[in-house]
């Protein structure tokens, strides 16, 4: 058994010990890292992009990549870290080309394809429809911090700001979300 | 408005499930009541929105083939590129072999002048700046240095044609000088007659020179492109003077 150790906060991160199975050529490690944070990356995905279709799409990418590129993790933060930034990074792209995208939508295209997978079965729809409105990097910082449960210097590593920014961000886009989640909201509720 | 200080505190308590906060906060700034219940509200429906995603179930990994997502770009930008550098060879291919523009650059340097006929350039220092003339035609009197003088030599753009009628003598001058690009510098005193003009296909030098043989005053060259304009010696005649 090999013993590593997280070195940025000396404190031991277990999955490293996967990264090294699966770098020493036994597939099990990935394996092992893709059962444990599979919900986790989708969540997140789901969180930024709201579609549960194109988390799934993207889900499958970040494993991709990081099955391809796990040896240049430099364990310099958590694996988790890592795996989150990427998830974070490849979310914000694939929302930004899916506005684009949408941009150049028929109408009425949109309205019979885009609209039934915004709403999820079991999601809030007031939280929903206020996250919609809110941009990417709001929703990346909401999600990591009430979905993943995060802390804002977890949250700093993964979305590569400092600790400030982050602090100031989730506090502004908590604000964006409250402003929005009060329209949506009944007064007398 | 709330303070900065209140407002992380009801965020701090919202985040939290101490009832005790609540209250005290409440009892503290009964104002701000609903609003605390508002952002606890607030709270809570973000955080029930961390709801396990329907697709429980793992699929099995495939390692598949991912699309840089910026590869669009990297074609749009390399498309560019190679655009860019076709209009650029372009352009060298026909700068090449484009004729060169007829240019006539007059240069007062090499200028060969009449030996015999150079008189010694009077010494003129400007005292007052010749502000109102009673003509009202003649410009005030501006000292040229070597700082004023322009930097690169303009083209005098060959030879010109100007016909003027009872203009005054200072504004032909002066409009010579446009015409060559020339510094024009009139010298007080100097007389200022209604003058007729009729020069066709001249040097705008040769048309300086004329006039001065015409009304009696002398170009000094006192500077690159640039001449001071004297009312004529006895000795000296229409000349143009290299001062330096």
């Amino acid at each position: 058994m090999v013993s590593v150790y997280f070195e940025g906060a000396g404190s031991f991160d277990e999955d490293t010990v996967l990264v090294e199975r699966f770098l020493a050529g036994q597939p099990s490690g990935f394996e092992d890292l893709y059962a444990k944070y599979y919900a986790k990356v989708l969540s997140l995905s789901k969180g930024v992009l709201i579609s549960e279709e194109e988390a799934a799409d993207v889900t499958q990418e970040v494993f991709t990549l990081v099955y391809r590129n796990l040896h240049r993790f430099n364990r310099q933060s958590k694996f988790s870290t890592w795996l989150f930034r990427i998830t974070i990074n490849r979310s914000i792209q694939e929302s930004r080309k899916r506005r684009f995208k949408h941009k150049h939508v028929e109408l009425s295209e949109a309205a019979e394809s885009a609209a039934p997978e915004l709403v999820s079965e079991d999601s809030d729809p007031r939280v929903q429809a206020a996250m919609e409105k809110l941009t990417p990097q709001d929703r990346a910082i909401l999600t990591l911090f009430y979905w993943q449960e995060q802390n804002l210097q977890e949250i700093s590593e993964s979305m590569e700001i400092n600790l400030n920014a982050a602090k100031t961000r989730l506090y502004r886009a908590r604000e964006r979300f409250r402003i929005f989640f009060e329209k949506e909201v009944p007064h007398d509720s | 408005m709330i303070p900065r200080e209140v407002d992380d505190l009801m965020w701090a308590i919202a985040e939290g499930t101490d009832s005790d906060a609540i209250e005290a906060f409440g009892d503290r700034y009964p104002a701000l009541r609903e609003e605390l219940l508002k952002r606890i509200r607030t709270v809570n429906a973000l955080k029930a929105g961390n709801r396990p995603v329907k697709a429980v179930s793992v699929p099995t990994f495939k390692n598949t083939k991912v699309q840089p997502a910026n590869k669009n770009l990297v074609w749009v930008t390399f498309g560019f590129a190679v655009l860019a550098m076709f209009s650029f060879g372009i352009f060298r291919l026909n700068s090449n072999h484009a004729p060169l523009p007829s240019v006539q650059s007059v240069n007062l340097a090499p200028v060969k002048l009449p030996e015999a006929n150079i008189p010694r350039a009077p010494e003129v220092i400007p005292t007052q700046p010749q502000q109102n003339n009673p003509n009202g035609e003649a410009r005030p009197y501006i000292p040229q240095n070597e700082q004023n003088q322009p930097a690169s030599e303009p083209i005098s753009g060959g030879p010109k044609t100007l016909k003027l009628e009872a203009t005054a003598l200072q504004s032909a001058i002066l409009m010579i000088g446009e015409a060559g690009h020339y510094t024009i510098n009139i010298a007080p005193g100097m007389p200022n007659p209604p003058v007729t003009v009729n020069f066709v296909d001249m040097e705008p030098l040769a048309m300086l020179k004329e006039l001065g043989e015409q009304y009696a005053f002398t170009a000094v060259v006192d500077g690159p492109r640039s001449f001071l304009i004297l009312p004529k010696k006895d000795e000296d005649e229409g000349q143009i003077v290299d001062n330096h």
